[in-house]
């Protein structure tokens, strides 16, 4: 209580909401925090991504012109003050179209990445915590999930279904929860007996109350590093199928579709193929570098 | 032991139904009829009607679903949509070339990662050390259909020092070149692919054994070791080495399917004739008859995979009992 | 599969017609062979595996360059593109074009042997009419009546009805009849002779390694002059710039068509080594408009589309210059082509507005015109395999945004936009392109007889259902008229209506560049391509 009684009450309440006890994660936030800063590889990972989300939300003023402008006489021209990243082979400004890029691969990232910790989370949180028959029957599924070659399971659902930036995001998701599963699952079947669920248990409280309030946010930590692996490994998926053209459908540029209609013009202009592919790469490095140091900073247990 | 052999191997099978139904029922959402993969331009409807009863496809889905699965237990996996040859071959074909890409990758990744891994661990946080975390990260994040083309870019296009697509240059053959050219020849198509899809693959083993052996200098029996006064190399070759690698050697039984499956976006890019190609040429032309027999087969190897996988550890580990 | 099929059909007539066969009758080669040895290798270049070495069954382009090696037919086309006798001397028809007589050469002998009697010519063609040949160029044979050999080196096909394009069909490989008797016509696609084909042309088949090379070598026993070279070998590529990388590299001699980007630089780059001859191709590329959709069936809604788009800056720009722009379906290489007699609907975007305007169409909030609450916006389909068509399809999407129209591109993979849309001529639009035949008769592609049936079903390749009483005379009239002048003149008119009432938005027809090595001489170019290859002969450096 000592270290806010300077404090002027109003702020307090606005901060804190005036309860001493959830002072607790606030200043384990800012461990966090000050651990995560150590890791500079991670900062400069963090510098990075927020730069191109603002990137992303800002497109339209930072782009030079139009994703779809073309302008075939000026058909693949090498990076110039006009084209920063030159042009590709319908004339089209590259650095716009890089830029309008950013927003699907980011988007794409997040949802897919968020999908599968929602499937994750959940089918392993339910699994871990009932265990028997439905931790039995849910598992199997996960399993079952998992013994799909997942790159031809991928494409195999990709030419099934319209490929629409959602569905695309969607399918991702679908195909690259079972891991995250199995590791919530076993976060539970450790947490459960814990004496602090016990005794929620004997207050009576529900199943629900139980999984959301008590055990989920100390499983919380391995499930953040995860995720944020996962955003990065959503992208290259991504660009992965719009490379081979299952991916996103022209006129709307990604990444990886971009480096699609480049590979075709490897020759003539190296280009179209270099530059998006830098943002590919350092992206998903910045959330690798990233979940690397939020693993550091959340539970330092798991290093090594 | 063999207790739990069995207990294993009954597992396996809910699980390899659950598999099957799951393959069957995604091929059986796909839109389109196949029928009109099958017949000639134009058919008239009776033609039609011909074809789907015989290919079973006017059955309800439960009978075609046990037809599919009683010819798939007989290793029969129909034929294919296209031309009418059977799955079986077309497989069979490619399969080679995938077994032969990735065995090669396999013994380049391993001879690398272990000492690499090996050397890291035990001078933690040096140079080195830093060093190689560093190129795994980088690995890890590269995406390697972009690496690939640089790497064409600059070997195969700007230079001409290898060739970027194939297996062999076609015409090279022993009878006329002989063993020395045709070895040459293969080798140098090998050198591109190989680089690229090792340095995906390599960054994880490479951690994988890192960490693996630095849990182990921490064991107890490291320490005794040391205590006896032993020299630091026997410590590390003797008792550090051969127990780090224990993991690593179950990681071999993961590796069967990925063996098999290959790399779609490799075998794309480079033209090697492949399960990889194959898999995206029947994607694109909805060959469903080899799709599905690709991902049942694909899935099965992961199962058994596994199993090899947990038979291994239990053989290797004498830590874990099999009760 | 149909349109696959059809273009491959149609594409591989005029690669029979052109690179095929044996000797010229009437005009002989350029210089007496008699003392040029045999000797040297060529070797050809090619995308894709060949399926089936069966001259009448066959449906891909690499079996045809082989079939049209290993076989001969009745006729086949000259440099000028006229027909000419192969295995037939000569021929004449009746005054009412229903009785075709063919007298043979009688020194044809197949590659085991055994001679070439008129008996195999009847064999070969009665197969096609046989109800079940399981092939498809059954239709066009629908005229004749029935096919009789009076004797060894004489031919007759009785017709029905007129049916002037039949003499370029005729040009077809003629099959062994004792080795093709041993299975049934429906069977005929497991004679094992499909797979190692014994023809009468000018080079016999030696060895095929699937994916990777084919081996072909001089027939001694030729009927005709030459050949010269003593062995052909064709090496299969994965794709268009590999095959390029290998042509630059000297592992081929000959590549059919290079990628019009790449052309200025190989050319500066090997010149010293290759010959480079550019010819139109018999071929175009076009956006089909459904003309029953309720925007798409106003002609002047189709003529601004053609006047809203900038064709000539897609064949300088993303063509390189190598094309040229189409305005009706005949190619101005067909001597059927109405030069100078088309409507040629130069890019004037301010025109297409006022053609627009006046059919209705007003301009609506966000740009799009509106007629009636209803937006002028319409979805086309296209092959997603092809960068070409992705990028005339973004132009086209950007110059008529600016005229106030939507378009929608959808890409889909050939064996869905075959099976679930145009099988089935369920579209608005979609964009692709045809390869002709040598004959200008294109009754099956705008007749309306040739389009969807009562019961839905696509009879020919009308799939956009274009219907033109006074076209469907024409072209009527153009089957049953064997005079060429009088054909050419029905033609004219024919392709003055499509001109004028635009089933497709026409786009333009390639110019393929081709190379060739200097050490290959004697090469006869038609406007076609190279043709005769058994007169061409090796001289090395």
């Amino acid at each position: 209580m000592a270290a806010v009684s300077n404090q002027a009450p109003g702020q307090l309440d606005q901060n804190f909401g005036g309860d001493a006890l959830t002072l607790k994660p606030e200043s384990y936030m800012s461990m966090v925090w000050r651990r995560f800063r150590r890791h500079k590889l991670a900062m400069a990972g963090l510098c990075f991504l927020l730069l191109m989300y603002l990137v992303a939300v800002f497109a339209p003023y930072i782009a030079t012109q139009s994703y779809r402008h073309t302008d075939p006489p000026n058909r693949l021209q090498a990076p110039s003050q006009e084209h920063w990243m030159g042009t590709d082979n319908i004339g089209r400004d590259l650095f716009s179209r890089v830029i309008w890029g950013s927003r699907i691969s980011l988007s794409v990232g997040f949802v897919a990445a968020g999908v599968a910790v929602l499937l994750g989370t959940v089918i392993g949180a339910l699994a871990g915590y009932f265990g028997g028959a439905i931790d039995n029957i849910l598992m199997r599924f996960t399993e079952i999930v998992m013994s799909f070659p997942t790159f031809f399971l991928l494409i195999t659902i990709v030419s099934i279904v319209e490929r629409s930036i959602f569905n695309i995001m969607l399918v991702i998701g679908l195909t690259s929860w079972p891991g995250l599963a199995r590791m919530v699952r076993g976060q539970f079947l450790s947490l459960r007996e814990q004496e602090f669920v016990l005794a929620a248990r004997a207050l009576g409280a529900s199943n629900a109350r139980i999984i959301f309030r008590h055990i989920l946010p100390n499983a919380m930590a391995p499930v953040i590093v995860s995720a944020t692996l996962r955003i990065g490994g959503a992208i290259l998926t991504e660009s992965g199928l719009s490379f081979l053209g299952l991916g996103v459908q022209e006129p709307f540029p990604s990444w990886g579709n971009i480096i699609n209609t480049g590979r075709t013009f490897l020759r003539q202009a190296p280009w179209i193929t270099a530059f998006p592919g830098i943002f590919i790469f350092l992206t998903v490095l910045s959330f690798n570098y990233v979940g690397d140091g939020l693993r550091d900073a959340l539970d330092p247990r798991l290093k090594d | 032991m063999l207790n739990y052999v069995i207990r294993r191997l009954l597992q396996i099978i809910p699980l390899l139904i659950g598999i099957s139904i799951i393959n069957f029922t995604i091929m059986h959402l796909a839109p389109g009829d196949p029928v009109l993969l099958l017949t000639e331009r134009n058919a008239p409807p009776e033609e039609v009607a011909r074809i789907r009863a015989l290919y079973g496809l006017d059955d309800p889905i439960y009978v075609q679903y046990f037809r599919w699965l009683k010819q798939i237990l007989k290793g029969d996996f129909g034929r294919s949509f296209v031309d009418g040859r059977p799955v079986v071959d077309h497989i069979m074909d490619r399969l080679p070339y995938t077994l032969y890409l990735n065995f090669v990758v396999m013994i380049i990744i391993y001879a690398l990662a272990i000492p690499i891994g090996n050397i890291s661990a035990l001078r933690q946080y040096s140079l080195f050390d830093h060093v190689v975390t560093f190129f795994a990260f980088l690995g890890q994040a590269l995406p390697s259909f972009w690496f690939a083309l640089l790497l064409i870019y600059a070997v195969g296009i700007k230079s001409d020092w290898l060739p970027i697509t194939g297996v062999a240059t076609i015409g090279v053959s022993l009878k006329r070149h002989g063993l020395w050219t045709v070895l040459v020849d293969r080798a140098k198509h090998l050198i591109l692919p190989v680089t690229v899809v090792s340095l995906g693959s390599m960054a994880g083993i490479t951690r994988y054994m890192r960490s693996s052996m630095l849990e182990v200098i921490r064991q107890d029996y490291i320490r005794t070791a040391r205590a006896k006064g032993l020299p630091e190399k026997v410590v590390i070759r003797k008792h550090a080495l051969r127990n780090a690698l224990l993991p690593i050697v179950t990681l071999v039984g993961m590796e069967l399917p990925i063996l098999f499956s290959g790399s779609v976006i490799i075998e794309t890019i480079f033209s090697w004739p492949g399960l990889g190609l194959l898999s995206i040429r029947a994607v694109f032309q909805r060959d469903y008859q080899i799709v599905m027999a690709l991902n049942m087969i694909g899935a099965l190897l992961m199962v058994a995979g596994n199993f090899l996988s947990d038979i291994l550890y239990v053989l290797v580990d004498p830590r874990i009992k099999y009760s | 599969m149909r349109r696959k099929v059809g273009i491959v059909l149609l594409l591989v007539l005029v690669i029979a017609l052109f690179v095929g066969g044996c000797t010229p009758e009437p005009e002989a080669g350029p210089e007496p062979g008699d003392e040029r040895q045999v000797s040297g290798t060529i070797t050809y270049g090619m995308t894709g595996d060949p399926v089936i070495f069966n001259p009448i069954l066959y449906t891909d382009s690499p079996s045809s360059f082989v079939i049209s090696r290993v076989y001969s037919g009745l006729v086949r086309a000259n440099e000028n593109l006229e027909m000419v006798g192969d295995i037939a001397k000569s021929w004449e028809f009746s005054e009412d074009g229903l009785v075709w007589t063919f007298h043979l050469r009688d020194d044809v002998r197949f590659h085991d042997g055994e001679p070439l009697t008129s008996e195999d010519v009847k064999y070969t063609y009665e197969a096609i009419l046989h109800p079940d040949y399981t092939g498809i160029r059954a239709t066009n044979f629908k005229a004749v009546d029935h096919i009789e050999a009076p004797d060894p080196y004489t031919v007759v096909f009785y017709l029905k009805e007129p049916f002037a394009p039949m003499l370029t069909y005729l040009s077809y490989g003629i099959l062994p009849k004792h080795i093709f008797e041993q299975t049934s016509i429906k069977d005929m696609k497991e004679n094992p002779a499909n797979m190692e084909p014994i023809g009468t042309g000018p080079y016999k088949f030696v060895e095929w390694q699937r994916g990777q090379h084919l081996i072909l070598e001089a027939n001694e026993d030729y009927y005709g002059e030459g050949p010269y070279i003593e062995q052909v070998i064709i090496k299969f590529y994965q794709d268009e710039q590999v095959m390029l990388a290998a042509l630059e590299k000297g592992d081929i001699d000959y590549m059919g068509s290079i990628p019009p980007d790449d052309i200025d630089r190989v050319k500066s780059e090997h010149s010293d080594r290759l010959e480079f001859v550019e010819f139109p191709t018999n071929g175009y590329t076009y956006i089909g408009l459904k003309q029953t959709h309720p925007i798409l069936s106003d002609v002047n809604v189709r003529k601004a589309l053609m006047y809203g788009l900038n064709r000539q800056g897609i064949v300088d720009d993303i063509l390189q210059g190598y094309g040229t722009v189409m305005n009706s379906n005949i190619a101005p290489v067909s001597w059927a082509y109405a030069e100078g007699e088309l409507e040629t609907y130069g890019y004037n975007p301010e025109k297409a507005k006022q053609l627009l305007e006046e059919a209705g169409w007003v301009e609506g909030p966000d740009g799009i015109r509106v007629k009636d609450g209803q937006r002028l916006s319409f979805t086309l389909l296209t092959d997603s395999g092809s960068k070409m068509y992705e990028s005339i399809i973004m132009i086209a999407q950007e110059d008529w945004e600016n005229i106030g129209v939507e378009m929608k591109p959808e890409f889909l993979e050939w064996s869905v936009l075959c099976s679930q849309y145009l099988d089935v001529a369920q579209f608005e639009a979609y964009m692709l392109g045809w390869s002709l035949g040598l004959d200008p008769d294109f009754y099956i592609f705008f007749h309306s007889d040739s389009g969807v049936d009562e019961e839905g079903n696509l009879v020919g390749f009308n799939d956009v259902e274009f219907s033109n009483p006074e076209l469907d005379e024409l072209l009527e009239r153009g089957r049953r008229e064997m005079d060429q002048e009088e054909r050419r003149k029905i033609y004219w008119e024919a392709q003055k209506i499509v001109n004028d009432q635009l089933p497709y938005v026409f786009l333009y027809t390639r110019n393929n560049v081709a190379a060739m090595d200097k050490k290959v001489k004697g090469v006869i170019w038609s406007t076609l391509g190279p043709v005769f290859p058994e007169l061409w002969y090796i001289e090395e450096n």
